[in-house]
């Protein structure tokens, strides 16, 4: 029978083919089905290439897009090689504004143990202690006793320690590479910079600025986790000016066995701080140095009565509102009685005196007239426009909130007008000051550099420009005149001018006369001043030379003039050596006191 | 024909085959290398900023003035130091006291030095 198939279907596959008689019942479906599907017919194949075909170039182009897709994807691998806590350790370099470093980053290791995978404890502690000798024996054996998985042993250790650990060759010890913050100049520049925690985090001053600005920063950024990525942050202080300040002024502490001390160098144009100290102050490489509470920066924490030198707000006061002029006089023959207070001058002249004499005497009867012609709630509006009746905000997280009375009556006028009764912080009267003096324009004091454009887009206008003039002449008349307090800081060829200011301290809630405080705030050159240089001492001694007096003219006014004279060569203020042509105009013209 | 261009395509698959090696393995090689050269660069860098802080460690003001006060003659600059070139006094004749001395006594044929003020280019005053 299997001859008989024509040769047109030499593989015997049609059924039709089949002889009826050996006909079997038809399969059920299922079993179709799985023939079907291992069954091979020639004419039946070229579908199932096709399916297999499609198949594959599936498979592939889908291979290929995703190998072309990858490629083209950017590369994120990278940002992530460095362990994230390193991020929070590095920190960016603080330079001065001439690039001089004051704070960087170094490299350390800091050795660490994993208790439980160290196998003989004792041996280990032994050894290690053996490289280590400052570390307490008894200490270590219960830290590695501890259940803990991670301890530090010693941070900070030495290249050389590290090698010799190295060799010991004892498992679960390592090295953690950490960085370390150092200040390379030391005190210079404490208070302003602040200092850091071993884990580099900024705990005062600019450090913690930097931290609190910074970590938006570098959120932003994405990267930055190492200090090489972070640009350095500049200041706008000058470490020579910074240093010159604080010899001159650790100088006059000794001298005048003061108990402490301040100084502040101020850009007044832009209200950059270039140098600011106080003394005694600590070394930022050692923090715990600085716990100490008489180490607190007492020109921007402290607050004191500033005494005589709000004297110069005072008059600018009584000048910018119009009731009072250059040329009016105020009778100081009596003195001003307040129920049981009375109110008498330091250096008595019992005569009528005019406004330049009024200053260069210093004055209280006079200045407090000035501020009863104002009145309360005028003067008060006034200091408050001046910025000193609010907390001071800079950049460096410390500040202080004025002490102000909470009644204030024309007892209250007197007294502050000639700086008794209101206590501030002593950069706060500097920035009021430089306001006086740079004609008219209130900038709030910054440690970071500022250009003058800045600082005028920011600055509001506190006093009229000839009010600043005025201001400017009768402190250079303090300086210049025979009879003037400040004659002690005029450096010749600086064209200074200035005011003293002596408050009596309250101990125990009494001046007693013999406790004072003394500041000086000195201007450069006055006729358009540059720089406002200011020192404060506290309790300063009369000693030898000051002939019995421990007023601010034969302390703090003197050293004021060291700084000068010792800073001018670094500030951009060149020696005059003729006095400038016409430097108060408008006073000539009124014909103000010692104009002639 | 077909032959030869059979074993061309084989020496060609094997040389490409060769080559891809290679460049896999140089590239290796090259990326060990910047591995290197990067841990290289951060550790001159660590070290560079160790330098920086012992230089300015040594160069800060409050050393430069120890060091100055104990071992130099040196004192502050006063405002009153600072002058004008004009105000810089003129330069005195240099005198020969000794050759004055011998030659009033007439023991050498010396004329006396402050006939001849000896005063060059360089110092002379240009007003």
């Amino acid at each position: 029978m299997a001859r008989s198939f024509p040769p047109d279907d030499p593989y015997q596959l049609s059924a039709t083919r089949l002889p009826r008689a050996e006909k079997k019942p038809r399969p059920s479906w299922p079993v179709r089905v799985w023939r079907a599907l291992f069954s091979m017919r020639i004419d039946k194949s070229r579908p199932r290439l096709l399916i297999v075909m499609v198949c594959f170039l599936a498979i592939f182009g889908a291979i290929s897009y995703r190998l072309v897709h990858y490629a083209n994807q950017p590369e994120e691998v990278a940002q992530h090689r460095f362990p994230v806590t390193e991020i929070a350790k590095a920190r960016p370099d603080i330079i001065d504004r001439n690039g001089v470093v004051l704070a960087t980053d170094v490299k350390t290791v800091s050795l660490f143990a994993e208790p439980k995978r160290i196998i003989d404890k004792d041996e280990a502690v032994e050894l290690i202690t053996a490289v280590l000798p400052d570390l307490n024996a008894k200490e270590l054996r219960e830290k590695f006793a501890s259940k803990k998985g991670f301890v530090w042993i010693k941070r900070e250790i030495t290249p050389k320690e590290r090698e010799e650990i190295y060799r010991l060759g004892l498992p679960g010890i390592g090295f953690q590479p950490e960085s370390k913050r150092i200040y390379p100049n030391g005190t210079t520049a404490a208070h302003i910079l602040g200092y850091s925690s071993i884990d580099n985090t900024g705990i005062a001053g600019i450090e913690q600025y930097i931290d609190t600005q910074g970590l938006a920063a570098l959120a932003n950024a994405g990267l930055a986790s190492d200090a090489t990525k972070l640009a350095p942050v500049k200041l706008s202080l000058d470490i020579r000016v910074q240093h010159a300040l604080r010899d001159e002024l650790a100088k006059g502490i000794d001298r005048y066995k003061a108990k402490a001390g301040g100084g502040m160098v101020v850009d007044v144009t832009t209200g950059e701080v270039i140098a600011l100290v106080s003394l005694p102050d600590f070394d930022p490489n050692n923090p715990k140095d600085a716990l100490d509470p008489d180490k607190i920066n007492r020109v921007v924490v402290g607050t004191y009565e500033m005494g005589s030198t709000f004297k110069a707000l005072t008059t600018a006061m009584a000048l910018d509102s119009g009731k009072i002029n250059i040329n009016s006089t105020l009778d100081a023959r009596s003195d001003l009685r307040y129920g049981k207070y009375k109110i008498g001058d330091f250096h008595p002249t019992h005569r009528v005196l005019t406004v330049p004499e009024v200053f260069i005497h210093s004055s209280n009867i006079g200045t407090a007239k000035m501020a009863l012609a104002v009145g309360v709630e005028g003067h008060r509006a006034f200091l408050k426009k001046m910025g000193q009746l609010d907390r001071l905000q800079t950049e460096l997280p410390e500040n202080a909130e004025p002490q102000v009375q909470k009644y204030w009556n024309e007892l209250t006028t007197v007294t502050v007008a000639y700086g008794h009764g209101l206590a501030v912080a002593p950069i706060q009267a500097v920035m009021a000051v430089s306001a006086l003096v740079n004609g008219g324009h209130m900038v709030p004091p910054t440690f970071l550099p500022r250009t003058p454009e800045d600082a005028l887009a920011l600055s509001k206008t506190v006093i009229k420009p000839e009010t600043s003039e005025a201001m400017r002449y009768i402190m250079r008349l303090n300086a210049s005149h025979k009879l003037g307090t400040a004659g002690k800081a005029d450096i010749e060829g600086y064209f200074v001018g200035g005011k003293t200011g002596t408050a009596d301290k309250a101990i125990h809630g009494h001046y007693d006369g013999k406790h004072v405080f003394t500041t000086f705030m000195g201007i450069a050159p006055a006729d358009k001043p540059r720089y406002l240089f200011m020192v404060i001492l506290d309790e300063p001694q009369a000693v030898q030379g000051t002939y019995g007096f421990q007023t601010a003219g034969w302390n703090a006014g003197p050293v004021t003039g060291a700084v000068i004279e010792r800073a001018a060569p670094f500030l951009d203020m060149p020696k005059r050596f003729e006095p400038p042509v016409a430097p108060f105009p408008a006073m000539v013209k009124l014909g103000a006191w010692g104009t002639k | 024909m077909p032959r030869i261009f059979h074993a061309l395509a084989i020496a060609l698959l094997i040389g490409s085959a060769v080559y891809v090696y290679k460049i896999k393995y140089d590239t290796m090689g090259l990326r060990s290398e910047v591995v290197r050269l990067e841990k290289q660069i951060a550790h001159e860098r660590d070290l560079i900023a160790l330098l920086k802080a012992e230089w300015q460690k040594l160069n800060s003001p409050e050393r430069i003035q120890m060091l100055s006060d104990g071992h130099l003659d040196l004192v502050p600059l006063t405002a009153s130091q600072i002058v004008r070139w004009q105000d810089v006094p003129e330069r005195q004749a240099p005198v020969d006291s000794i050759g004055d001395k011998l030659g009033t006594l007439g023991l050498i044929d010396h004329p006396t030095s402050q006939k001849s003020p000896d005063i060059t280019g360089s110092v002379k005053k240009k007003d």
